[in-house]
């Protein structure tokens, strides 16, 4: 930590922020859907300390505990299981869990190329963008209507990971280009 | 961390066989994953599984995507010679790649090494099979510097798969010292070569006019005077004087470093003065055609360098100069004293001149007929007493007034003491001693 305050390049710091958030945002959501209120030992102030750590030990077992607690605290507080709250519960976890495994791997004190927080964060977005595919067919399935939110977040997941997709073929090209000139 | 090291001395520091591991990150997404799917299955909860899916995708995706190559990563310098100040580099390349995210090079911070970046760190994203990191190493003071183990890795997508980090040994590396600025105009005292800078005494081949003189058998046709020639009547040619050279005798005494050091453009202790006055000494000599051998007095690592001229001797020189170690000798042996200087010679001594064995050995070639000139590299610099006791600072005071007793009994001995100012430093002393020897040749 003591590490991460004093060499901490500005991406770094970024990127732990981006664990934090997530994790608070997740937090936050189950403060919601529990209706249990901000200052629940078990749905709150757990949670919250969880994604705390994580940001500042993304390299350690916390991570994995945080996520392990967030599944089970969402499963016991949630009693809809077909909520479509679980669509941007299951976006933040996954912001926690590539965040980690960035910072996990990044040395502190360097900076991320843009490159990579491009080509990380549209792999995301395919991946969520799936999840909600998947979800949209379990309400199908079982008769339930999708609500018009669903569809934003799907398309505003595929339209992130196009562009991503994008971004990375054209820089690929290019590097083709220049080390063939 | 998977692979293992192989350093040549002569060429780059490999590293090979390696292989992919799975990190923590990719366990947890398994674990989660797992955990998810038997909630899900047991409590008949379809939400845990829409919660852990984006876990799963990501580790199905990371396994599918993983890295296929067999990596292994080289590490060599940018400049083979460097001097302090100057830039140098890393340069990593990492093979076998495919598959690979992004690669990362970090350089451990060794003593009189800046790197660059400050952290020392570059990440690379791989495009192909191969990637390439250059990380600064500029080396601040000389002598023989490491340039620091490089730890390089690679890591597959999601951050699932590593390789590394792999240690690549760093390398030792002579650091040369950079001269610091230095001229003279003053002719050499005594000129004895075949060819050079300095005007001789007598006549001869040269590029300096003499007189005009009339034509003798043996004078070559295109030294003759015509306008003179056609006025008297007489065959008159114009005479010069001989372009000779001079043996400066450098002598770096290496006895003692006092003081402390922050490199070049920083503090300097007084060896890192002496070595880059000594430099800026031999530059100026051997550029100018004269021949000039050195002499490092230490303890630890004496050494000597035959006389020589020119930009390669030159090199040699602070090659020598470069490996100077400090240490206080054992024992001097006065019939090696004067060992490969002969009459003529100009014996420069750059010191600080707080060893009265320096002083010693100045007095004894003063003596025995030589011109000796001593550079006093302590005068007029202020040694970090700062965190020195009264004591200390009393003590320091005696023996400085030691010391100007015995730099003036070296005086008496007919050695020449200047301080070190750079440019102009021996120009009233070498044009004293010119006049000196002019007037003892007449």
């Amino acid at each position: 930590m003591r590490q991460l305050i004093r060499h901490g390049s500005a991406a770094q710091l970024l990127l732990r922020g981006l664990i934090a958030l997530s994790g608070l945002s997740f937090t936050a959501l189950l403060a919601l859907v529990s209706e249990r209120g901000i200052t629940d030992f078990w749905t709150a102030l757990v949670p919250a300390a969880g994604s705390l750590a994580a940001a500042l030990w993304p390299r350690d077992l916390v991570p994995l505990s945080m996520l392990a607690y967030a599944v089970i605290a969402w499963v016991s507080v949630n009693d809809d299981a077909r909520s479509f709250w679980t669509l941007p519960a299951a976006a933040f976890l996954l912001i926690l869990h590539t965040g980690c495994a960035a910072a996990a791997v990044l040395p502190v004190a360097a900076p991320v190329p843009t490159q990579l927080w491009i080509r990380w964060a549209g792999r995301a977005a395919a991946v969520f963008a799936v999840t909600v595919v998947a979800w949209m067919l379990a309400r199908v399935v079982s008769g339930v209507l999708i609500p018009g939110a669903a569809f934003i977040l799907l398309a505003a997941a595929l339209l992130a990971a196009a562009a991503a997709l994008a971004h990375t073929r054209w820089v690929r090209i290019r590097v083709v280009q220049v080390s063939a000139s | 961390m998977s692979g293992t090291v192989e350093s040549d001395p002569e060429g780059p520091s490999t590293a090979s066989s390696g292989r992919w591991l799975l990190t923590h990150a990719h366990l947890r997404a398994v674990l989660i994953a797992t955990l998810g799917i038997f909630i899900a299955l047991v409590a008949a909860r379809p939400d845990a599984l829409i919660l852990v899916a984006p876990l799963a995708l990501a580790a199905a995706w990371a396994v599918l995507a993983r890295p296929a190559g067999k990596p292994w990563a080289t590490a060599r310098l940018a400049r083979q010679r460097t001097a302090e100040g100057e830039h140098n580099e890393v340069i990593v390349q990492g093979h076998g790649l495919q598959g690979a995210d992004l690669a990362v090079a970090s350089l451990a911070p060794t003593a009189w090494m800046q790197r660059r970046p400050h952290h020392g760190s570059q990440v690379h994203i791989v495009e192909g099979s191969d990637a390439q990191l250059t990380v600064g190493a500029d080396p601040l003071r000389w002598g023989n510097r490491s340039y620091g183990t490089t730890l390089v890795g690679a890591v597959g997508p999601w951050g699932a798969h590593c390789w590394g980090p792999v240690p690549l040994t760093g390398r030792q590396q002579k650091v040369l010292p950079a001269a610091e600025h230095f001229d003279t105009s003053a002719p050499a005292p005594h000129p004895r070569g075949l060819v050079g800078h300095h005007r001789s005494t007598r006549p001869g081949q040269g590029s300096e006019f003499a007189s005009i003189r009339h034509f003798q058998w043996g004078d070559r046709l295109k030294n003759i005077h015509w306008p003179r020639s056609l006025r008297t009547g007489e065959l008159h040619v114009t005479s010069s004087y001989a372009d000779q050279d001079t043996h400066v005798a450098l002598i770096l005494d290496a006895q003692n470093d006092l003081g402390s050091s922050e490199g070049t453009g920083g503090i300097s202790s007084t060896l890192d003065s002496s070595v880059r006055a000594a430099a800026a000494i031999g530059e100026h000599f051997t550029h100018q055609g004269d021949r000039v051998s050195l002499q490092v007095i230490s303890g630890a690592m004496p050494q000597r360098l035959n006389p020589g001229t020119g930009p390669k001797h030159y090199r040699r020189l602070l090659d020598v100069l470069a490996a100077a170690v400090p240490a206080p000798e054992r024992r001097i042996e006065p019939e090696k004293i004067r060992l490969g200087l002969r009459a003529g010679t100009l014996v420069v001594i750059v010191s600080a001149l707080v060893s009265e064995a320096i002083l010693t050995r100045a007095a004894a070639l003063a003596r025995s007929g030589m011109t000796v000139l001593a550079v006093d590299v302590l005068s007029g610099t202020d040694p970090q007493l700062k965190e020195a006791d009264a004591y200390d600072q009393l003590a320091w005071r005696l023996r400085m007034l030691e010391r100007e007793r015995e730099i003036r009994r070296a005086v008496q001995a007919g050695v020449a003491v200047v301080d070190w100012r750079g440019p102009g430093t021996m120009d009233t002393v070498l044009r004293m001693l010119s006049r000196r020897g002019r007037a003892g040749a007449r």
